[in-house]
C-alpha cells in the first residue's frame, strides 16, 4: 500500500518547524483512565506538501465526534499542561458554533506553519475541541508572563481570521487551580 | 508572487500561497502508519491507501 510520488516531488516546500498532529479520542476515554492517556500522535510533518497530504484526507472539525480533541503542536512538544515547554504557558481561545470551526481551524494552522506570527517562537501549537454545542479552537503558548508576546499573538490571530469579538487568554496554572471563577489574564 | 520569504532566515509562507499547493496533495503522506482510531479520523481511508492516484 505505498502511495506513489505526487505533485512536484522535486520541490517540496520545507517548513520552519516540524509539527505533529495528535488526536484525543473520546471513545477511548474511561472514568478510570488518567486524563491524557487516550491521546495519540497521528502524524509528524515538516513540509507544506506533507501537511496537505494529511489534512486533505482527515476529517475536519465539523465531522469529528463530540468530545474529540485534535491538536497540531510543534514536534517534541506534547499537548499537555505537564509538558515542560507548556508548563508555564497559557492559551488564547475562540469559540464557534457546532460545525462552524473548519475555516477558523484551517486558517489557524496555515498561519502557524507558515510562520505568520511575529512571536511564532512563543507558540506551542493549536487544538480544536469538539463539544456538544460548540467547537473551541485554542492556541497554546510557552510563557504566559511574557505579556507583549501574548498580546501580539492574540491580536495577530484575530487579524488573520478577520475575527471581531474579544478573546481571552487563560494561564494554565490558573486553570489547574480552579474550575470556576477562572479569569482571563489578557484580553484583546 | 509571495511564494516564500525568508525573513530573518525563517521559512514563511502566506496563506494564499499555501492554499495553492493543496490540490496537488491528495494521497496520504508517504510512510503514513495506520493508527488505532483511524476510522474516527478518516472518512475513506481504505480507498485512499491503496488506489493509485493518476
Amino acid at each position: 500500500g505505498h502511495a506513489p510520488p505526487q505533485g512536484n516531488p522535486a520541490a517540496p516546500h520545507p517548513l520552519e518547524h516540524a509539527w505533529t498532529f495528535w488526536f484525543d479520542n473520546p471513545q477511548g476515554k474511561s472514568k478510570q483512565a488518567a486524563w491524557g492517556s487516550s491521546i495519540r500522535p497521528i502524524h509528524t510533518f515538516a513540509s507544506v506538501e506533507d501537511f496537505w497530504s494529511l489534512y486533505n484526507n482527515i476529517h475536519h472539525p465539523s465531522k469529528l465526534v463530540v468530545g474529540a480533541d485534535f491538536h497540531c503542536f510543534k514536534n517534541k512538544i506534547e499537548p499537555k499542561w505537564e509538558d515542560p515547554i507548556c508548563a508555564n504557558g497559557g492559551k488564547w481561545t475562540i469559540t464557534c458554533g457546532r460545525g462552524k470551526s473548519d475555516t477558523v481551524w484551517l486558517h489557524t494552522l496555515l498561519a502557524m506553519i507558515g510562520e505568520q506570527f511575529d512571536y511564532g517562537d512563543e507558540i506551542c501549537g493549536a487544538v480544536v475541541s469538539v463539544r456538544g454545542k460548540q467547537e473551541r479552537i485554542a492556541i497554546w503558548t510557552k510563557n504566559a508572563a511574557n505579556e507583549a508576546a501574548q498580546i501580539s499573538i492574540g491580536k495577530q490571530w484575530k487579524e488573520f481570521l478577520d475575527y471581531k469579538d474579544s478573546i481571552g487568554f487563560i494561564v494554565h496554572d490558573d486553570a489547574k487551580k480552579m474550575d470556576k471563577g477562572l479569569k482571563n489574564r489578557y484580553t484583546v | 508572487s509571495n511564494q516564500a520569504t525568508e525573513a530573518n532566515g525563517r521559512k514563511r509562507y502566506s496563506r494564499d500561497f499555501l492554499l495553492t499547493l493543496a490540490p496537488n496533495c491528495t494521497n496520504l503522506p508517504v510512510g503514513f502508519q495506520m493508527v488505532e482510531f483511524a476510522s474516527v479520523l478518516f472518512p475513506n481511508l481504505a480507498g485512499k491507501s491503496y488506489v493509485v492516484d493518476h
